[in-house]
């Protein structure tokens, strides 16, 4: 492949469940290396843009193209290049996991090897095991080993870690970096906003079946246009007009005996209360500066007060 | 075909490991056989054979319907199937794998209970063994396709109990396996002709009876062939990975058609000067042989 190709491309998609306009006109694509965010809350058609990409439910309308391949035409050639994580993954209770593996490697034309998967996803003492044995996070990790065990171009993962404590959370998200720098191209889904913006290169915000924005996690946050944040205390009493009056400052608020100053650049806003501080022969008792993250871009773009 | 085959190995391993599959494919069938088995000691020549016929038609109507139909629609409940359509295997792939499972499942109770009744009950049937082995695949292979045609159209585990066991007792009744089909109205006997079960014992019986022809039962095996083909083919275009795609009354009303080849080949058969000659014929090893 070569480097920077486009290998996922989505245009215009549309998709209805009766009345519902599940998705509407979503169009991004995904170069290679690359993990790109479906970003949203629940209902918001993440899942429905996923399993129309996978060739598993048809798009109403668009464009859907998988390494140049049509996955509604061409669903076989596709499902031979992808690997996928379903939301919830479901297999025979008296199936052994290396019965698992062996079966599923036997669909693709070149898998990797089971054992490697295995040792990848950390299950190699539980492979004589039956599913119906295996924890929640165990039959997790094994739905991840069967995106992966056809050695696929595109990998998708569907929340992959709803329901996981942190400590298995942090050893999937270890996976999933994992994957991207073995060249492959990840596409997920998740609404956990932190998870985007640790593992994501690109992140699409979806609300309502529509793409808020498409782009690299810090590009979000500016496309925000979220206050940056200074928290400071004084040794001595100030008056809060003359904080509002400092350069940078937009707003001034009062928060837990702490003056916060919000302004597009939090930087600046604390060389001005330095400043100000000195000429004030007031000491500055404590200083926090809080940037803009991508949490505060999410609610602000899609007009949610909270998450 | 190493798909089909390693799909096979596991639905075999799992055929072994679940319980209510190993009941419904292997204890049932063994448990009529052992209940019949004091009839067989007083039965002799081809009405033993008969009665074997019987037992094996009960299997295939036990492994078909409800071992195989409805194992797989609680694959697809349970979104196992789901996960399988993930990857790059057809419908075809699934249907053919759990066929060739459980026909070997079928083939092996078959086989186990002519040998017991061979070496216990002197049952001679090794000059006829090809013949009906052939019948009672194709016998098998419709059975199966009827027991996927209800898999294909039913929405959910529920539904496919309650079709099953009316196709079931409908397949049972007018088989000639609870009630000899010679005794039967004439209209019901007639019905033969358009029930898979009815046709592997009318055709195995003719095989029985004759045992120097080797095409004694053809007419019968035609229609078990059009049978497994139609069914086959309407329960792969049917095929259905996700619960969530509901089947519509109209999709029912569609597979509808299957009904047309079946009811023509029935017709057909009553048409042969000899079907109703043959379905009589059916009484000389359908007549449970008194207690000595």
């Amino acid at each position: 492949m070569e480097p920077g190709r486009v290998v996922v491309e989505v245009k215009d998609l549309c998709k209805r469940y009766g009345p519902t306009e599940a998705v509407r006109n979503v169009s991004f694509s995904i170069p290679e290396n690359c993990i790109f965010g479906l970003l949203g809350p629940n209902g918001a058609g993440k899942t429905s843009i996923i399993e129309m990409i996978e060739g598993i439910r048809t798009a109403d309308s668009g464009l859907i193209r998988v390494a140049g391949l049509d996955p509604a035409r061409n669903g076989r050639q596709v499902r031979q290049i992808i690997g996928a994580q379903l939301q919830t993954t479901a297999l025979h209770d008296k199936i052994r996991i290396r019965e698992i593996f062996h079966l599923f490697a036997s669909f693709y034309p070149s898998p990797k090897k089971e054992k490697d998967v295995l040792e990848w996803v950390g299950l190699t003492d539980k492979s004589n095991c039956f599913y119906q044995s295996l924890s929640g996070g165990e039959k997790q990790r094994i739905a991840l080993g069967l995106a992966l065990i056809g050695n696929p171009q595109v990998v998708f993962l569907d929340e992959p870690t709803t329901g996981l404590d942190a400590e298995m959370r942090l050893q999937l998200h270890k996976l999933i970096l994992q994957i991207r720098d073995e060249g492959k191209v990840v596409l997920m889904s998740t609404h956990y906003i932190e998870e985007a913006e640790k593992l994501c290169d690109v992140v699409g915000i979806l609300q309502l079946g529509a793409l808020k924005a498409v782009a690299p996690p810090q590009e979000i946050i500016l496309m925000g246009k979220v206050d940056e944040r200074v928290r400071v205390a004084f040794c001595q009493t100030v008056e809060t007009s003359s904080l509002e009056r400092l350069g940078g400052v937009s707003r001034v608020n009062r928060e837990n005996g702490r003056f916060v100053l919000s302004g597009p650049d939090a930087a600046r806003i604390a060389v001005s209360v330095t400043s100000f501080s000195e000429a004030q022969a007031n000491q500055i008792e404590d200083m926090k500066i809080s940037h803009a993250t991508l949490e505060d871009a999410y609610l602000e773009l899609t007009g949610t007060e909270s998450k | 075909m190493k798909i089909i085959w390693r799909l096979m190995w596991v639905d075999l391993l799992l055929l072994m490991r679940v319980p209510l599959s190993l009941f419904f494919n292997i204890v049932l069938p063994l448990a009529f056989f052992g209940f019949y088995a004091g009839f067989l000691h007083n039965a002799k020549g081809p009405a033993a054979g008969g009665l074997m016929m019987r037992l094996i038609t009960l299997g295939a109507l036990s492994n078909g319907l409800f071992g195989l139909s409805i194992n797989l629609v609680v694959m697809r409940e349970r979104d196992i199937l789901r996960r399988y359509h993930l990857s790059p295997i057809s419908a075809s792939h699934v249907i053919a794998s759990r066929l060739i499972a459980n026909y070997a499942m079928f083939l092996m109770v078959a086989l186990l209970e002519l040998a017991v009744t061979q070496a216990v009950f002197s049952l001679q049937i090794a000059r006829v063994l090809p013949q009906l082995l052939l019948l009672l695949s194709l016998g098998y292979l419709a059975i199966a396709g009827i027991g996927f045609v209800i898999a294909s159209i039913v929405n959910t585990a529920g539904e496919a109990q309650v079709c099953n066991q009316v196709t079931f007792f409908a397949l049972l009744f007018l088989s000639g396996i609870s009630v000899p089909l010679a005794v039967l109205p004439r209209i019901l006997q007639a019905a033969a002709g358009f029930f898979p079960s009815a046709l592997m014992i009318v055709g195995a019986d003719e095989v029985l009876l004759h045992p120097g022809s080797p095409l004694a039962s053809w007419p019968e095996m035609i229609s078990l062939a059009i049978f497994s083909i139609v069914t086959f083919a309407v329960a792969t275009l049917m095929f259905r990975w996700e619960k969530e795609a509901k089947v519509t009354r109209r999709d029912r009303l569609r597979t509808a058609i299957v009904l047309i080849p079946l009811i023509l080949a029935g017709v057909w058969l009553n048409g042969a000067k000899d079907f109703m000659q043959r379905v009589q014929a059916t009484s000389e090893n359908s007549s449970t042989p008194q207690p000595k």
